[in-house]
């Protein structure tokens, strides 16, 4: 065994941080690109498909609705600057508001889940009828995915903030899960775009 | 060396919070760490339930890597079979429909449950060690990994051994891997050992890159990391873009075309066949590279220790990894040069498939640089380093040749091909693979293997791969296509099968050798202490094997060799003993950044995992499958994620905050 | 030096196989990629033998060295860079060239300038192949199975489309490979220069008889060509004598027209290949047995013996039955 020889002492470093100075921040971070990728990925074979169609959507296959996805769309966009708020007040320690962020974050997550069911009956194409309705579905129930797992994580931290022992670490927990919930929201755009509008445009 | 600094809590608005600091570490006085307290923080549980609740990165990396190669020597069973039945023309030992299920399981074994896995597990008991921290930097994510890997091979083999093993090859090209000319769940088995593997090769590559990046050494800049430990943070972010593809397409697509009557691959609704080839081999491609640059990693470290000198040029090195990683995602259409794609668009891929070469070539000019101004010491490790040389280039410059469209359309899915891959798998895969167990395996187990047996092994496995696949170039130059369960005598492929033959039964002894001797030693080989090769990289700094908790001090270095810069090892003090913590730093420059908290063994990786289990196995029957498995990912969720033994004077309570905060 | 190359060359493709062979080129195309390969393979052969020699040479100099006590030259750092530079631009220029060759070899893939070709569409089946002889003409169109006769020296257009998955046609002496890919169609050109017949097989596994899928383009002189096609256009001739007549009650009585047709008769069944002349054809079961009584027999009672998996399932008929049956299709030539 070599001697040791001291030459630095650590003691004094914190031991929670926000961001990406934290370690969990990278596993967040990790997650959302493996999930990016496969969302993009389900874009790009939607589009792909789309070549052999003469029409998009096909003949004979109605265009979505978009009144649900409009919803959709709105209630995403007033949860970002709540999720903001919810981040600066976890960064803070501030408890109280925090229990009581995490409950309106719970509820929003809710309604995300609650229309998306509504906005695959919006498509008005099942994913059996052919290969529009398949890539279709893909896309969206992908995504959804994310929503039901961010749900999970939501709903446990609330549950978590208001009856469990809450550690200075869990604050930062809060931090990452605003984080996700931006990139949870901001990937829907370009899915929105190319399952609601693009068939409408073309 | 840096003087000890002191470093400022999270800033905060005064008055209107729970005021906060970091904790303390526990008997502050700056002094190396209590050895026996941190024992006992580290002491895992005794038994049954010790084993099934470890999170140390150790005793994951070795049961991963024993696992993995399990699964390697039940798929070489497949391959002695296989060349059994060829070994002559219409040769009746094994009828078309048992000769489909082995090479599908042979290869879909090979790829998914050995070449990736085998190379994660690696760097999964490396990478802490290499890099001077304590674990890897989600402990209990690694279990997890672990096990939704042993869940998918379980499934493969049982499956294959009840003789409903998939059978459309191990890429599964529809619609013949599609639900009007695969009935049965046969596929659907192959769908779902993606997605086992698939989850498990991600967590990997997460576990990886945060702990590379986060929990190095002070002073481990970036560019004083091993070449080893690029190699696997290259792999890694590959690993991140290439598998969603395969995932993607064969749970989401392949399986609900089968399972749900989707229209993806459909070319009757729209669906499009060659949409299943460009998504899987833009994994594809990638994978093989997932597979290969480890290796690359491995016969760095073991020709630098060998020839007691750094790799020649460093930066260059380590461009040549970064270039290859990045270039392998675009030459994915080179499979698929006879499928009807445009011609132009083709040429683009025979350049980038020649322009590969180039970074992996100038590895090899590295190292021959460095052996020749080197002390070259020939022991097991470098002779299989060697080996990968002499063996993968034979693989590489077939792999230039079938970079053109006009030579690919002659030899694409004869055994010109299967020569090609088995060279470049067995050679640049296996021979650094097997190189890396004679050099790591005194830091595992504490004892070396036996030099004698390793040298037999080596020379039967490196004729016996010749052997094999030599023949096979001109096999498929004479006109054999690949995936045949038989041929007419007519043809005249006999003679050139029969000594592939019996090439593969000299592999087989030499792996046997290899099993004799790992069983031998594991008890009795010599004692190894700490560093019996004389090396450079920080794992020779720990004891053989290491404690749980790899390093009592974290170590501090100053260079890319820090055991060959000084006699003695420069440690940062001040982690508490009393939980397990490690140093968390900055990404670049590895200065230290704050401490985290480890957690303890936990049952609820395998709750978590058996919860995949069920569902993805499930959803071979049913879709449902996914809702029953949402709620039970739910309960192991709930059940991972709450704190458990938080101490009261660590918990917070709620006071009412100003307003005007 | 190039001759010697040469020399082995010959020896070594001398010793390729007697049929199906890249090393055998007997069109343009193939012609390209066997020399193609030939100068990949001594370029490969030479970067091959000098790194592996330098390696070997590099570890021995210093394995000496360190028997010696020697130090490396202290030059060793920039005799190493320049080696290593220089090592790297002779790679990039050797890979230029060959992509340069590449290129070059890559012409003989477009499609000739002509007018007026020979078009043939070739439709892939789990095991066998359909071949049809286009023509504006209905009457005029040829339907026949594993077997392609072009007329020599002219290139001949294939399009290719697959009934159920993907298959891929090659005939090594003749042209590189093209994949029949259900949805898709594309096109090859298949061109021989010399007289002869020409074995290929598919190349993409299609499930339980991808081994047995084998094809086989007889290439004759223009004149034979013709004769050839103008006597497939022909329907089957009546039967001659009352064994045959009684074979083809046989075969309309049993399960075979579900399956198979014979032009001039009322059997249009159109899963299995078309039998219209079927005794004009060397082989049967897609290459896998000469045409003979006894092979044609055997493969009637029981196909799933010698192709297990195939479609085609076995029949009992009498064996007078079957002799007349045997008879009747020995006259569809």
């Amino acid at each position: 065994m070599r001697t040791e020889r001291r030459v630095l002492d650590v003691g004094d470093l914190p031991d929670f941080v926000f961001g990406h100075r934290d370690l969990m921040w990278w596993g967040t971070l990790g997650f959302m690109v493996i999930e990016g990728t496969t969302l993009i990925l389900a874009m790009v074979s939607y589009l792909y498909l789309s070549k052999n169609f003469d029409s998009w959507p096909p003949y004979g296959t109605p265009e979505p609705s978009l009144g649900v996805p409009i919803a959709q769309l709105v209630t995403m966009a007033v949860s970002v600057p709540v999720l903001m708020w919810l981040q600066s007040r976890a960064q803070h320690f501030d408890l109280r508001r925090v229990r009581w962020g995490l409950l309106v974050a719970t509820l929003f997550n809710t309604a995300f889940v609650v229309l998306r069911w509504y906005e695959l009956a919006a498509l008005n194409v099942k994913w059996d009828t052919n290969a529009y309705g398949s890539a279709q579905w893909l896309m969206v129930l992908a995504h959804a995915t994310l929503l039901l797992v961010e749900l999970l994580e939501v709903a446990g931290m609330a549950a978590l903030f208001w009856m469990g022992p809450v550690e200075k670490k869990h604050f930062s927990d809060v931090a990452d899960l605003a984080f996700y919930w931006y990139f949870m929201v901001g990937i829907w755009v370009p899915i929105f775009v190319l399952a609601y509008l693009l068939p409408r445009w073309l | 060396m840096n003087p000890a600094r002191r470093f400022e809590v999270v800033p905060v608005q005064a008055g209107t919070h729970i005021p906060v600091k970091a904790e303390p570490a526990a008997s502050r006085e700056a002094g190396p760490a209590d050895v026996a307290e941190l024992e006992c923080t580290y002491r895992p549980p005794t038994g049954v339930w010790g084993w099934l609740t470890t999170v140390d990165h150790k005793s994951i990396g070795k049961r991963y890597i024993a696992t993995a190669f399990l699964w390697f020597l039940l798929a070489g069973i497949n391959a002695l079979l296989m060349r059994l039945q060829l070994v002559r023309p219409e040769n009746g030992l094994f009828g078309p429909d048992a000769y489909n299920q082995l090479f599908t399981v042979h290869g879909t074994a090979m790829m998914f449950l050995f070449a990736v896995p085998i190379m994660e597990a690696f760097s999964l008991y490396l990478v802490p060690l290499m890099v001077g921290t304590r674990n890897v930097a989600y402990p209990r994510l690694n279990a997890f990994g672990y096990w939704v890997f042993l869940i998918g091979g379980l499934l493969l083999f049982t499956s294959f051994y009840l003789n409903t093993g998939p059978d459309t090859g191990w890429f599964a090209y529809v619609p013949l891997s599609g639900p009007q000319y695969a009935p049965g769940k046969r596929v659907d088995v192959w769908a779902q050992l993606v997605t086992f593997t698939e989850i498990a090769a991600l967590v990997a590559s997460v576990e990886v890159i945060a702990t590379v990046f986060k929990q190095r050494a002070p002073g481990m800049k970036l560019n004083r990391i091993p070449l080893y430990v690029w190699s696997v943070l290259v792999v890694s972010f590959m690993v991140i873009f290439a598998m969603p593809a395969v995932a993607m397409a064969s749970t989401m697509m392949l399986a609900m075309d089968r399972l749900v009557a989707t229209h993806f691959f459909n070319p009757a609704e729209g669906g499009d066949a060659l949409l299943w080839q460009h998504l899987f081999w833009w994994f594809g491609h990638p994978e093989v590279y997932i597979m290969f640059i480890p290796g690359l990693g491995f016969v760095s470290e073991i020709i630098a220790t060998f020839s007691e000198r750094p790799i020649f040029a460093y930066p260059l090195m380590v461009l040549a990894l970064i270039t290859t990683g990045v270039v392998a995602f675009g030459l994915w259409v080179h499979h698929m040069f006879a499928a009807p794609l445009s011609l132009m668009g083709r040429s683009f891929f025979t350049a980038t498939s020649v322009f590969i070469a180039i970074p992996t070539g100038t590895q090899i000019f590295c190292w021959i640089a460095t052996i020749w101004s080197g002390r070259p010491r020939f022991t097991t490790p470098m002779l299989f380093a060697i080996g990968f040389i002499v063996v993968f280039v034979i693989g590489g410059l077939s792999g230039v040749m079938i970079a053109s469209v006009p030579f690919d359309l002659q030899v694409h899915d004869t055994f010109f091909i299967v020569a090609h891959f088995h060279y470049v798998i067995l050679g640049g895969v296996v021979f650094p693979l097997f190189g890396a167990f004679y050099y790591w395996f005194p830091k595992f187990t504490g004892r070396m293997l036996s030099e004698k047996l390793g040298k037999w092994h080596f020379w039967t496995f490196f004729i016996g791969v010749n052997a094999t696949f030599f023949p096979m170039h001109i096999l498929g130059l004479d006109g054999m296509p690949r995936r045949v369960y038989t041929y007419l005598p007519e043809t005249g492929w006999g003679g050139l099968n029969l000594l592939a033959t019996v090439g593969s039964w000299i592999i087989a002894v030499s792996v046997i050798l290899f099993l004799l001797n790992v069983l031998r030693s594991w008890r009795r080989g010599a004692v190894a202490g700490d560093d019996p090769w004389r090396a450079a990289t920080l794992e020779w700094a720990a004891s053989s094997p290491p404690p749980t908790y790899d390093f009592a001090d974290i170590p501090v270095v100053g260079s890319r060799t820090p055991l060959w810069s000084s006699a003695d090892l420069p440690v940062a003090t001040g982690l508490r003993s009393d939980r397990r913590e490690v140093l968390v730093t900055t990404v670049l420059d590895a200065a230290p950044d704050n401490r985290h908290e480890h957690p303890a063994e936990s049952i609820w990786p395998l709750v978590m995992a058996l919860a995949m289990g069920v569902t993805f196995i499930g959803a071979i029957f049913t879709p449902w499958a996914y809702v029953v498995g949402f709620v039970l990912a739910g309960i192991a969720f709930a059940g991972w994620a709450w704190p458990r033994g938080v101490k009261p004077e660590e918990q917070l309570r709620p006071t009412w905050v100003d307003r005007a905060s | 030096m190039i001759s010697l190359m040469l020399a082995l060359q010959s020896v070594l493709a001398a010793g390729a196989a007697r049929q199906q062979s890249v090393l055998r080129p007997a069109g343009p195309q193939a012609d390209s990629a066997a020399r193609l390969w030939w100068i990949a393979f001594w370029i490969a052969a030479a970067v091959y033998a000098i790194t592996i020699g330098t390696l070997l040479w590099a570890a021995w100099r210093a394995h000496r060295r360190v028997r010696t006590g020697a130090q490396p030259p202290s030059s060793a750092e920039r005799t190493m860079r320049r080696a290593v530079g220089g090592a790297l631009g002779v790679t990039v220029a050797i890979l230029l060239v060959f992509i340069s060759y590449d290129i070059g070899a890559g012409r003989s893939l477009l499609a000739p300038s002509r007018s007026n070709y020979l078009t043939i569409h070739v439709t892939g089946h789990q095991w066998w192949w359909e071949v049809e002889y286009a023509d504006t003409l209905p009457h005029d169109r040829v339907t026949t199975a594993n077997e392609i006769h072009i007329p020599v020296g002219e290139p001949v257009r294939v399009e290719l489309s697959a009934h159920d998955v993907i298959h891929s046609l090659w005939v090594p002496e003749l042209a590189g490979k093209r994949d029949l890919v259900p949805g898709y169609h594309q096109a090859v050109w298949l061109q021989a220069d010399t007289a002869g017949v020409y074995r290929g097989q598919c190349a993409e596994f299609c499930g339980l008889q991808h081994a047995h899928m084998a094809l086989y383009v007889i290439a004759d002189p223009p004149d034979r060509f013709q004769s050839w096609l103008a006597s497939q256009r022909q329907p089957a001739p009546a039967p001659g004598d009352s064994v045959a007549a009684r074979g083809l009650r046989v075969f309309l009585g049993a399960q075979c027209p579900l399956c198979h047709s014979i032009a001039g008769t009322p059997a249009y069944g159109n899963v299995g290949p078309d039998l219209t002349h079927l005794a004009s054809r060397n082989t049967i079961a897609a290459g896998t047995l000469a045409n003979t009584r006894g092979n044609l027999g055997g493969w009637i009672t029981n196909p799933r013996s010698i192709k297990p998996g195939t479609t085609m399932p076995p029949s009992q008929l009498e064996p007078r039955d079957l002799q007349a049956l045997l008879a009747y299709l020995e006259t569809l030539k």
